[in-house]
């Protein structure tokens, strides 16, 4: 599906308030496949993405009527999406207590001596493959920042850790996937 | 802002190149089932009928009074509908039988006759809606029985409220009589 402009959202919003079915089945299919992604990446396990894709649309067609309008519908849509992959991560693991507990006070240090690469198209599998082999701390955090745009101050919010934590987090994702794209 | 790295500037720049991945249509089927059952539940929520009914929960609520609900349950038409009403009817039973103790509870407690007087306003839209039953469109009756399902659970938790509060005023009746 072509992807709507921002008028076209604006009105299957407004649509899909009075109950309208076929902007409902417009608006999930303009953000479906991004978000389905987005959960792949965060839980690498495609019948876990697809419940977390299919629970948080529930929720996003449920409580439309919350959205107010202060953020774009796309970042709405997408909170909502990762809080749902969060929640998912967090009945499985204890991933994030272990992040707090072991690396809370590690100090943030942006690595000097990266590995240097030419990236271009044809390495998009192996990133995706290498962000997919992340313990899930790191990678949690390495979704947030690289593929969905937070800030560390936010994910520090979202994941309820400390902005160094997060940051050293990162720091140790880039350089593990670096470490995996050379071999 | 931090300065980007080239890793960073390789995936937003080509960003959309990483979501590859098409998510299954059966996705979409389960998610529009739940949906539009929930828009269905919103429309009713919304009718003039169920408005009023809303209005009576409240005022009961608000009011701190309740009443009952003791209709021959063999005669209703609820007993009438197919199969999709059958686990309704289960659910109604049960319900039934625990109001029906709560409510003796109450006369034990010395409730005040206007409490029962009220709650009657409850029946009174139970009833309504139990009519609708007979007017709405075919395969649109499991709204209605929600709907009943919650007058039920409402009914159920005014009771218990009012058996709670009445409870400790007893206790220190009994405790001064003494």
């Amino acid at each position: 599906m072509e992807q709507p402009n921002t008028e076209d959202i604006h009105s299957l919003v407004k649509k899909c308030l009075q109950g309208n079915h076929k902007a409902q089945y417009d608006l999930y299919h303009a953000f479906s496949k991004a978000m389905y992604n987005t959960c792949l990446r965060f839980l690498s396990d495609s019948r876990d993405a697809e419940e977390a894709l299919q629970n948080a649309f529930i929720l996003i067609f449920k409580n439309m009527e919350s959205f107010r309008g202060d953020a774009t519908i796309g970042a709405w849509i997408k909170k909502i999406v990762i809080y749902q992959c969060i929640n998912k991560l967090k009945e499985k693991t204890l991933a994030f207590q272990d992040l707090n507990a072991h690396h809370y006070e590690i100090p943030y240090e942006e690595s000097n001596n990266e590995l240097q690469f030419e990236y271009n198209q044809s390495m998009i599998p192996m990133i995706t493959e290498a962000v997919a082999a992340l313990p899930t701390g790191y990678k949690t955090v390495c979704n947030l920042y690289l593929f969905e745009g937070y800030d560390h101050e936010e994910i520090a919010n979202i994941l309820n850790i400390s902005v160094a934590t997060s940051k050293s987090q990162y720091s140790r994702a880039k350089q593990k996937i670096r470490e995996t794209l050379r071999k | 802002m931090n300065k980007m790295d080239d890793l960073e500037k390789f995936v937003q720049e080509k960003r959309e190149l990483f979501d590859v991945k098409i998510p299954n249509e059966k996705i979409w089927e389960n998610i529009s089932k739940q949906v539009n059952a929930h828009t269905l539940r919103t429309v009713w929520y919304r009718s003039n009928l169920f408005r009023s009914i809303a209005a009576g929960f409240t005022l009961l609520v608000i009011g701190g009074t309740l009443g009952f609900l003791l209709a021959n349950k063999k005669e209703s038409p609820l007993w009438n509908i197919a199969n999709t009403a059958k686990p309704f009817t289960d659910f109604e039973m049960v319900s039934q039988k625990s109001i029906n103790e709560k409510l003796f509870q109450l006369r034990e407690l010395n409730a005040e006759e206007s409490i029962f007087s009220d709650l009657q306003q409850i029946d009174r839209s139970m009833e309504e809606l139990k009519k609708e039953l007979d007017r709405i469109p075919k395969g649109q009756e499991k709204i209605i029985l929600e709907q009943l399902k919650r007058g039920y659970q409402t009914k159920i938790n005014i009771l218990d409220k009012i058996i709670q509060r009445l409870e400790p005023k007893t206790q220190k009746q009994d405790e001064k009589a003494i």
